[in-house]
């Protein structure tokens, strides 16, 4: 990797002294409608492209796939399906041709002719042609430090290696690299670094019509919009893609633009772009930069946050918890997510809940880690369970995504809404039904209470806590490194060696009705 | 070439007597449910209220009320009425509960307070496993006669069964127990019972399937996809199913070979032969009156590839399911997937285009069908004879052209049964059409037919038969699924 690292870099200098980038915005939008196409023409379904759905009714009819360089290379045809063999080139009017006439020249080996699409227009094979012809190798988009050709002229780029967890002043700091170009666009991967980088841009915008203009920056960590000097949009601080929003009057005319933006860790986005009289979606900004390693790969794009101050949900495939997960997003800024199979809390976090990018797009593959900030993975194990004695060791869960092992003892039962919509989930042991209520408490560092009703009869135990790192903290436990939990039981908990490291074991008698309190606090010391 | 096209389908199908040609909108009508822009109705599930709204549930995981929809579009509203649920496909009303069947579960909802939301999710069971792959969709049916509701799970991807139950029909009865019921199951799109309380699936093309197609569940059936064997050692499995699972069907076979191997084997009702009527067959309703024109209890099935529904007209002989697939009409707004019929005469379907690519164009839709009370001139059925077949019409028929063995031809063949993905059509045979006998009535044709092959997809084309005002059929190709001939 490094050394592509440096041939990269190597490319870089070239681009800024003159060779631009090979995709015009017109045409990025184009290959951006060929993209939707591709898959509402269906074509997706057998020809394979990179990074795309597996396409397995192509496997079965040997469709070609767009992998590779294949545009303007020379292939072997038959004829009609089945006829004699011909060469062709794979170009414009083959194209056209293979998608008109499905018959006429049939890939050889093919295991049979290409069935007729949905009907394509002209404006559509445009657009189809602009797609596939960018997933050949020889015309795909520039990746690898490229200063691309783009709106901001008189483009002027420094990057700057750094923690922050806010916007720095990065006049006073001293940047690692710098370039210009006669004009451009901003792309994470202007930087080297994946994380602990910041980016500035300098140029121009060249107005043509005076009127009121939009701007919309979006960013994983914080950005600034700076234009004439004035900051129009501001969407500093520590988070996962956020977009923001600002409107400026501008005059006909050069104006200045100063793009910000950092990453401290995981993934990077940026992006920003413009509206107004005359322009309908200018792009400044843009993501080349690869969001490999291990860091998690936050799909966005379709948030989901509470609205009218009620609580949302989110039931799919949330990263960190079982298949069965169940986000719960509050307003009061506090999030958790309830894993059905463990029957218990496994994750809490705090502002923003969820994205649905990932399962709301394509297929819907994957798990999608949760939004926000501060979260805690807490241990995936049941909650609730019934032991022959204080001493006996807790029940433990196979974990990983391919696991199906549910918590021993305990059926889930579903969950009832209460006022605000907030759920109390429900689940059983034997008789006793267990209600599992979160009642949040907005905050600069907002906290919830977990408060735990078992109604029935037995002794049960729930276990309050498990981690490595468990201690007694006045009134309070600290768990690990960043949670407080204050614990209002009737039974003294008991701090005991467990498997894998400590755990806090609340004893519970149930004649009737028991009711176990827990404030999840964050401690951030 | 488009010129030509244009042309050729102006003299085939163009002027009738100086009268234009007969089209489907001449005899029913779409009205599609207008869906304000912040919402995404990728329809997955739909069920009628006892309050006159339809339920729409979605791949997102909502569930809308629709209200006045079987009004005018313009009066229809939509409201939400659950968030949150994991892709919820299968929707029912029943015992005043609102039954979803999500990825992982059964559900049961109720609005407890009365104010148009759901406030009361209760797990009916969670019974199967899930293990985060896309593909372990999970579709529940109606309930049956015996209070049971029949779920289909997808396997794990197109090849394997990951985790429990996944490659299974199973059935849940309202106390939340679970009976592993059907084994081989591969891709569903749909369920739900024929207007005898008998239990169908669709499923999709693909490892073990040549072809979607739709398919009689039964319990301790095999549905063609031996993946689901790996279950076996589960007692529960072993309780309802016996002790060990059926012979693994052999790869590179035919469906008609397996079944002389595997006992269990049901083979496909009816074949919707790929690239032809679809390319994924998904949800299915049926007509229960006569309010949706003479198809009374035929299954209405459902594409979401080419946004069309055929019908799929079934018949038993020597004790298995076989019939004819017939497209019906096209122009869905988006993918099929869920379809519902209101017996005032409506058939709903809703659709999302996400992940698959579909026609109708839309990323979401929802349509309803009403009948204009016009009878379009079609083959009404089509029935497996010893030596032919025959074909009822909706209409009086040209005696002539009906009786002329030139107005048909014939064409058959069948499958590949392999672990690989989908087949192409293979083993064609041309069988001949030798004479055709119009009944005296002039409603019905039998045809003799020479060469019939017994599990091939017999594909008739019934290009030249005219009704008595000269009008050809609006659909002249049907495919038949010969699983058995029948010996009288």
């Amino acid at each position: 990797m490094k050394s592509q690292c440096v041939s990269r870099w190597g490319l870089l200098v070239l681009a800024v002294v003159g060779l631009a980038g090979n995709l015009s915005a017109a045409n990025a939008d184009l290959v951006t409608q060929g993209k939707a196409l591709f898959q509402t023409k269906i074509c997706f379904t057998c020809h394979q492209v990179e990074g795309g759905p597996p396409a397995l009714a192509g496997v079965a009819m040997k469709a070609p796939k767009f992998e590779g360089n294949f545009w303007g290379k020379e292939r072997t045809v038959t004829l009609g399906f089945g006829g004699k063999d011909a060469k062709v080139k794979f170009d414009e009017a083959y194209f056209i041709e293979s998608i008109r006439q499905p018959l006429a020249k049939v890939v050889k080996n093919a295991a049979a002719p290409m069935p007729p699409p949905p009907a394509v227009n002209d404006d559509e094979m445009k657009a189809l042609i602009a797609y596939v012809k960018s997933l050949s190798d020889g015309t795909a988009p520039a990746a690898g430090g490229i200063v691309a050709k783009g709106a901001i002229r008189d483009f002027k780029y420094r990057v700057y290696n750094g923690s922050w967890d806010r916007l720095p002043d990065f006049d006073k700091l001293k940047p690692v690299k710098k370039g210009e170009a006669k004009t451009g666009i901003a792309d994470t991967n202007l930087s080297k670094k994946r994380d602990n980088f910041g980016i500035v841009i300098e140029g121009n915008l060249e107005i043509k019509k005076k009127g009121n203009y939009t701007f919309n920056l979006g960013s994983d960590d914080g950005s600034r919009l700076i234009l004439n000097g004035k900051v129009v949009v501001d969407n500093d601080g520590i988070h996962g893609v956020k977009n923001a929003k600002g409107s400026v009057s501008l005059e006909a005319g050069l104006v200045p633009i100063r793009i910000e933006f950092f990453e401290k860790g995981g993934g990077e986005h940026l992006s920003v772009d413009m509206s107004g009289p005359g322009i309908k979606k200018l792009q400044l900004a843009r993501n080349t930069a690869p969001q490999g390693g291990n860091k998690p790969d936050i799909a966005t794009g379709n948030p989901i946050n509470p609205v009218n101050n009620e609580a949302v949900m989110y039931r799919n495939f949330i990263q960190g918890a079982s298949p069965r997960g169940i986000g719960v997003g509050y307003p009061e800024k506090v999030n958790f997510c309830f894993d059905a199979n463990a029957m218990n809390i496994v994750m809490v976090w705090h502002g923003a809940f969820m994205d649905g990018a990932k399962h709301w797009n394509g297929r819907g593959q994957g798990f999608q880690p949760p939004l926000g900030h501060y979260l805690i993975n807490l241990k995936r194990v049941q909650a609730i369970a019934v032991l022959p004695d204080a001493k006996a060791p807790w029940p433990t869960l196979k974990l990983g995504n391919n696991d199906d092992d549910r918590a021993k003892g305990l059926r889930f039962r579903g969950y009832r809404l209460v006022e605000g919509r907030r759920p109390i989930f429900k689940y059983t042991a034997g008789e006793t039904v267990i209600e599992d209520y979160v009642i949040p408490q907005a905050g600069a560092l907002p906290s919830f209470t977990r408060q735990l009703t078992l109604t029935g009869s037995g002794q049960y135990y729930y276990l309050a806590a498990a981690d490595g790192f468990i201690e007694k903290r006045g009134n309070s436990w600290k768990i690990g490194k960043t949670l407080k939990l204050t614990l209002d039981s009737p039974d003294a908990p008991i701090l005991r060696e467990g498997a894998s490291g400590k755990e806090l074991l609340v004893p519970i008698t149930v004649r009737g009705k028991a009711i176990i309190r827990a404030k999840y606090e964050w401690d951030l010391n | 070439m488009k010129n030509l096209t244009l042309l050729a389908a102006a003299l085939v199908g163009g002027l009738v007597h100086g009268a234009p040609a007969p089209k489907q909108s001449d005899y029913y009508t779409f009205t599609r449910v207008p869906i304000p822009a912040d919402i995404s109705l990728e329809a997955s599930g739909l069920a009628m209220l006892p309050n006159g709204k339809l339920a729409v549930s979605t791949r997102r995981g909502d569930i809308f009320t629709v209200s006045n929809p079987l009004g005018k579009a313009d009066d229809m509203k939509l409201k939400l009425y659950a968030r949150g649920l994991h892709e919820p496909i299968g929707l029912h009303w029943n015992d005043g509960w609102l039954y979803a069947t999500q990825r992982c579960e059964v559900t049961r909802i109720k609005d407890e307070d009365g104010d148009g939301r759901g406030d009361v999710f209760e797990t009916v069971s969670d019974g199967w496993g899930i293990n985060g792959d896309y593909h372990e969709y999970a579709f529940g049916s109606q309930f049956d006669k015996q209070g049971n509701m029949w779920v289909v799970l997808c396997l794990t991807g197109s090849f394997n069964s990951n985790t429990p139950y996944r490659g299974w029909c199973v059935r849940v009865n309202k106390k939340g127990e679970m009976f592993p019921t059907a084994s081989g199951i591969r891709s569903p799109g749909g369920i739900g019972l024929n207007h005898l309380g008998d239990v169908f699936y669709s499923d999709n093309q693909g490892p073990w399937n040549g072809s979607s197609c739709i398919k009689h569940l039964t319990a301790g059936s095999f549905q063609s996809h031996p993946a689901s064997y790996k279950w076996w050692n589960l007692p529960l499995v072993k309780k309802h199913m016996g002790p060990n699972p059926p012979v693994t069907p052999n790869s590179d076979s035919r469906t008609v070979k397996e079944r002389a191997r595997v006992k269990e084997y049901v083979p496909p009702a009816c074949v919707l032969p790929h690239g032809k009527l679809g390319n994924s067959t998904s949800g299915f309703a049926f007509a229960s009156n006569d309010k949706f024109g003479p198809f009374k209890n035929q299954l209405l099935v459902s594409d979401q590839s080419h946004s069309n529904v055929s019908r799929v007209i079934l018949e038993k002989v020597n004790g298995v399911y076989q019939g004819a697939a017939i497209l019906f009409m096209t122009g869905f707004g988006s993918g099929n997937i869920p379809s519902f019929y209101h017996e005032s005469g409506a058939m709903f379907v809703g659709g999302s285009d996400r992940g698959w690519g579909a026609r109708g164009g839309k990323r979401f839709a929802l349509d309803r069908v009403n009948w204009t009370g016009k009878v379009p001139f079609e083959i009404h059925e089509m029935r497996a004879k010893p030596d032919g077949f025959e074909l009822t019409f909706t209409h009086e028929v040209d005696p002539k052209a009906a009786g002329n063995i030139a107005s048909y031809s014939m064409k058959a063949w069948t499958y590949i049964l392999r672990a690989q993905y989908g087949s192409p059509e293979v083993d064609h045979k041309t069988p001949k059409v030798v004479s055709a006998t119009v009944a005296k009535d002039n409603k019905s044709v039998r045809l003799k037919v020479e060469g019939l092959v017994k599990g091939h997809v017999h594909h008739l084309v019934s290009g030249g038969v005219r009704s008595k005002d000269g009008l050809p059929l609006l659909h002249p190709n049907a495919y038949y699924t010969l699983n058995e001939i029948p010996k009288k």
